[in-house]
């Protein structure tokens, strides 16, 4: 024995329920500021929860990774030197790069010796499968995993073979994408100067 | 005396052209903005946006939709009848234009002012299934057959409690005419009668069956039927079979605020036509609301509320609305809901529960 239509109604009043907390929901999100720290997934727990993408963004995971990049030590906005550039043309990165897309040219002196820079640096964007290899191998610390995933073009037969010019990223911007593993590196940089440092004392 | 004296067959025939006129142009604007608001309610349900895209708040998204209908390619199947297959969408979207004339949109607002308005509503919006069926069998698909086969069924099973229940708006209001309809609840609403409720009830959820919505939208079953009755239909065709059940939904809506909510009646501060219009939104609100929240019916489960439920409440309605309006007070209207309420006790208890399950013969065996 059980009362038919008892269901249904309550049914229509969950989804009721849904469609007026998708508005109250949505006036209160709109006047009120947004929490700090993780803004979007902190509003998300109730009413709408479309991300609408090109305007607003979900934060972007730190070991997320697309496209390598070059490092160099500088500020934002700087250009990249030979003086700054961490990259010494090794050939690691192009050796274990599982689909060959890294083509290094090393740099030459003025007298036509070859020197440990990279003279030009190209990545082939349509070739990259993202694994971040490279950035695992590297012994400088010049190539890393970027964040930037927006990347579509209408010609891709030459914009999508970036050369040294694209590819090289500051350290400062770096160290604003990736705070963590920015901070372990450079840790690990003090205690490796340390330890060289201790070394040279005891052995005179 | 006016200076051009007009025939008498022109004086009431130009009034009724002119009003038509307004009609067409009018529907396939409202038919466009229901779509809006529907997916707009829909999405709101589902905890998303719906269209925001076209224009702001997604209001040109109608429009949009319209041009990618009317530029798609019309494609009519090798075996098809094609003359069939031509005229189905015509002779289905035609019906539902024909339920807006005779529905009043506020006092004496109503393009033809038939005696036998209730009536003429409930005739043309049956010719729908004829309709639906040419297009399956114009289009020579299994899918598309099933589909109408299955509205058939649901079209003469939904009649009758939907019919029944309507009958007993005419018998208390003493008048077939839906302007009559509306000034006889100028002492209160149907709707706030037992027999009334129950009557309003029975129409909206068998209206829905009748239009093809969301829950009874088994003609067009899209998990099961590809499309139903319309899945050799593209473009402006496929559309005008949308047209025709988005009028419907509105006309439905609009002919249960005229029985049951008083039509254009209300408090003085609106005009009567902005309270036809509410209410009618309303009602059509209610209905994108059930379709954003019930699942489908299954075919079985379908003819058999029809059948079992709706059928004897609408009869036993019928009765309380006789003992409602001949017992004045408080008996005849504990009396006709008393009548309601046991009925659909009885037979949903009766007829609608699970059966227990028997074991099948092998059952243990293996």
């Amino acid at each position: 024995m059980r009362l038919y239509g008892l269901e249904l109604l309550r049914g229509l009043t969950i989804t009721l329920g849904h469609f007026i907390a998708s508005y109250t929901v949505g006036i209160r999100r709109r006047f009120s500021r947004a929490p700090a720290g993780d803004p979007i997934a902190a509003q998300r727990r109730e009413g709408i929860f479309t991300v609408q993408y090109p305007e607003e963004q979900k934060p972007i995971p730190e070991r997320f990774r697309v496209l390598p990049v070059l490092i160099f030590d500088g500020k934002e906005g700087e250009r990249w030197s030979e003086n700054t550039e961490r990259c010494t043309a090794c050939g690691i990165c192009a050796k274990v790069c599982p689909p060959q897309c890294i083509w290094i040219e090393q740099a030459k002196s003025a007298e036509g010796k070859p020197v440990p820079k990279a003279g030009n640096f190209y990545i082939d964007a349509d070739v990259c499968m993202n694994c971040g290899l490279c950035a695992e191998f590297c012994p400088f610390d010049a190539i890393k995993m970027d964040h930037n995933f927006e990347l579509s073009v209408t010609e891709r037969t030459n914009t999508n073979l970036f050369d040294i010019n694209r590819l090289h990223v500051s350290t400062e911007y770096y160290a604003r994408t990736h705070p963590v593993a920015w901070g372990e590196e450079q840790a690990r940089k003090e205690a490796e100067a340390q330890r060289r440092a201790a070394a040279k004392k005891a052995t005179p | 005396m006016g200076i051009v004296t007009w025939p008498a067959w022109l004086e009431t025939l130009l009034p009724m052209v002119v009003k038509i006129t307004i009609i067409l142009a009018l529907a396939p604007v409202g038919m466009m903005y229901l779509t809006w608001f529907e997916r707009k309610v829909v999405a709101r349900i589902q905890d998303r946006f719906g269209p925001n895209r076209v224009g702001p708040y997604g209001l040109l998204q109608p429009l949009a939709d319209g041009i990618k209908m009317v530029t798609k390619e019309d494609l009519i199947p090798d075996g098809a009848d094609r003359l069939c297959h031509f005229l189905a969408p015509i002779l289905i979207v035609v019906p539902a234009l024909y339920l807006f004339t005779v529905l009043p949109f506020g006092e004496g607002i109503v393009a033809v002012p038939l005696v036998t308005g209730l009536l003429f509503f409930v005739a043309i919006g049956s010719t729908e299934a004829l309709a639906l069926f040419m297009a399956a069998w114009g289009s020579r698909n299994k899918f598309a057959l099933l589909g109408a086969l299955r509205n058939a069924a649901q079209v003469i099973a939904y009649e009758v409690p939907v019919v029944l229940a309507l009958a007993a708006v005419p018998m208390i209001a003493g008048s077939l005419n839906l302007n009559e309809i509306v000034r006889a609840q100028s002492g209160g609403w149907f709707v706030a009668t037992p027999w009334g409720f129950t009557a309003a009830l029975l129409v909206t959820l068998g209206g829905l069956a009748e239009v093809n919505r969301t829950p009874f939208d088994l003609a067009e079953a899209e998990s099961e039927l590809v499309g139903g009755f319309h899945t050799e239909y593209s473009g402006m065709k496929f559309a005008l079979f949308y047209m025709a059940e988005f009028l419907s939904t509105l006309a439905l809506g609009a002919l249960v605020a005229v029985l049951f909510l008083g039509g254009w009646l209300g408090p003085k501060f609106l005009p009567g036509p902005v309270w036809m219009g509410l209410k009618t939104m309303a009602l059509v609100f209610v209905m994108v609301w059930i379709r954003g929240t019930w699942p489908r019916f299954r075919i079985d489960q379908l003819m058999g509320l029809a059948w079992k439920v709706m059928v004897p409440l609408a009869l036993a309605n019928l009765l309380g609305a006789a003992l409602w309006s001949f017992c004045p007070g408080a008996a005849g209207w504990l009396a006709s809901a008393a009548l309601s309420v046991a009925v659909f006790l009885v037979t949903t208890q009766l007829w609608l529960a699970p059966k227990p399950k028997t074991p099948t013969h092998w059952a243990g065996k293996y």
